[in-house]
């Protein structure tokens, strides 16, 4: 009698939720009538997306970008081992707990090292809550060594602008030597002294005048000075 | 996943943060909602809670995620093709500088601009500030008073219905006076690169304000 019933209750059901009969159609995969539009006239789109692929990208690899060191240091097995199974052994010789240096990594894209967030964060109570800034040391770092640019390279940019440095102080004083040899050029003699005074002074020049207290070996001329070897 | 605790729990206090993000160190917790901070997505504004019966009043700071700013990041691409088209490449220079740090001082601009054998255009800069497109920070710590119901003066609708919640009351307070929030001071008289150098010892607290991108909702509309 139940059967019955269950049987009746799913055919009426299956009667109410029924569709009209539909006429099928064969699916077409490429139709013809469809026109696409020009690949290469989505410009604008297409430096919506670049900006937005540089700026995530900058973002990534910059200060802002806190990552959890813990995750990145190698986990030491857990002690005592209970059970020192094969598998345990496996899982201590598994590649990412232990930092062993491969060969491999040498052509492996190098991790860039980031700056820490103090250079970038102004951290002044003016700026943000003191609860948080309270415990961090406010170190006031030269600003001129901060590194804006992330496609400079990283390891010679100091040492690049130090050089230019040095290189612009030369030139610098080689063009203020040459300005004043011009001018004593034009000049007659009566400069001569001046230009004796301008050159270079140096050890060099003043060698009468060289003090070598340092030289222990040639005694002094002077017999009065201390003599320490008697 | 500090972010997400502001989001899904509210507005927190920092232990509260703390707590629910379950992150290895308090250091990290505190660098992240420092960088949420620079980058204008959380607001902390000071609040007094009365405390249990015999317990005095404390002032605590609590922080709330800006949800409009969080979202109008999806649209900085289209930001600076807006202002290149209006404004001309300085002034995307100087748009990529705020988007990328979120927030820099005066100093930090013509650092900037020097490594990239760029010199800083005060005139773009001028620009972008009348356009209403940068602003001053708001204020790091706004204080809320307990019985402090007068309506913000800004004219914008908060919600609906016409409630004004806690949140936008102080995202409302930490705006700095109309007076103050585009002001730019420049000092003509001397070199702005040597005072920027010595800015640490000198009084001139001109060049260390902050400036921050304004999100217009106009720009939306364009």
């Amino acid at each position: 009698m139940s059967r019955g019933r269950g049987w009746g209750r799913g055919r009426g059901f299956g009667g109410g939720g029924g569709f009209g009969i539909v006429k099928t159609e064969p699916y077409l995969y490429f139709p013809e009538d469809v026109e696409l539009p020009d690949v290469h006239g989505i410009t604008e789109e297409k430096t919506l997306a670049n900006w937005n692929v540089k700026l995530l990208n900058y973002w990534k690899f910059s200060p802002y970008y806190i990552e959890d060191k813990a995750q990145n240091t190698p986990q030491l097995p857990r002690f005592p081992i209970d059970e020192p199974s094969e598998f345990n052994l496996l899982g201590m010789l598994d590649s990412n707990d232990v930092e062993i240096e491969r060969y491999s990594d040498k052509y492996k894209p190098k991790k860039k090292r980031r700056d820490p967030l103090s250079y970038y964060l102004k951290l002044t109570p003016t700026n943000f809550p003191l609860e948080l800034i309270q415990g961090s040391k406010r170190v006031q770092h030269d600003q001129s060594k901060l590194q804006w640019n992330p496609d400079s390279s990283d390891a010679f940019t100091v040492l690049d602008k130090v050089d230019k440095k040095f290189k612009d102080h030369v030139k610098e004083l080689q063009a203020e030597k040459k300005a004043k040899e011009d001018e004593s050029e034009e000049e007659n003699g009566e400069n001569i002294e001046e230009e004796s005074s301008n050159d270079e002074i140096d050890d060099y020049t003043e060698g009468q005048y060289f003090d070598d207290d340092e030289d222990d070996f040639n005694p002094g001329d002077d017999n009065n000075e201390e003599d320490y070897y008697e | 996943k500090v972010c997400e605790c502001l989001l899904r729990k509210g507005t927190l206090t920092f232990p509260e943060i703390l707590r629910y993000s379950e992150l290895p160190s308090r250091k990290v917790t505190v660098n992240c909602v420092l960088v949420l901070i620079q980058h204008n997505c959380v607001q902390a504004f000071a609040i007094e809670r009365q405390g249990a019966i015999g317990v005095k009043p404390r002032i605590i700071t609590q922080y709330t995620a800006i949800f409009e700013n969080i979202l109008h990041r999806l649209r900085f691409s289209k930001f600076l093709v807006i202002v290149k088209e209006e404004f001309g490449e300085e002034c995307e220079e100087i748009l990529i500088a705020l988007l990328q740090h979120g927030r820099l001082t005066l100093e930090q601009f013509i650092f900037r601009a020097k490594e990239f054998n760029k010199e800083f255009s005060w005139e773009s800069f001028d620009s972008l500030v009348n356009a209403r497109y940068v602003e001053r920070c708001p204020l790091s710590e706004p204080f809320l008073s307990p019985c402090d119901e007068t309506p913000p003066t800004k004219k914008r609708k908060f919600s609906l219905t016409g409630e004004i919640t806690e949140e936008q009351l102080a995202i409302a307070a930490a705006i700095p006076s109309e007076a103050e929030r585009f002001l730019v001071i420049i000092d003509t008289k001397t070199d702005v690169t040597s005072e920027a150098l010595t800015k640490e010892n000198t009084p001139n607290v001109k060049l260390e304000e902050k400036f921050s991108l304004l999100v217009s909702l106009d720009l939306e509309h364009s």
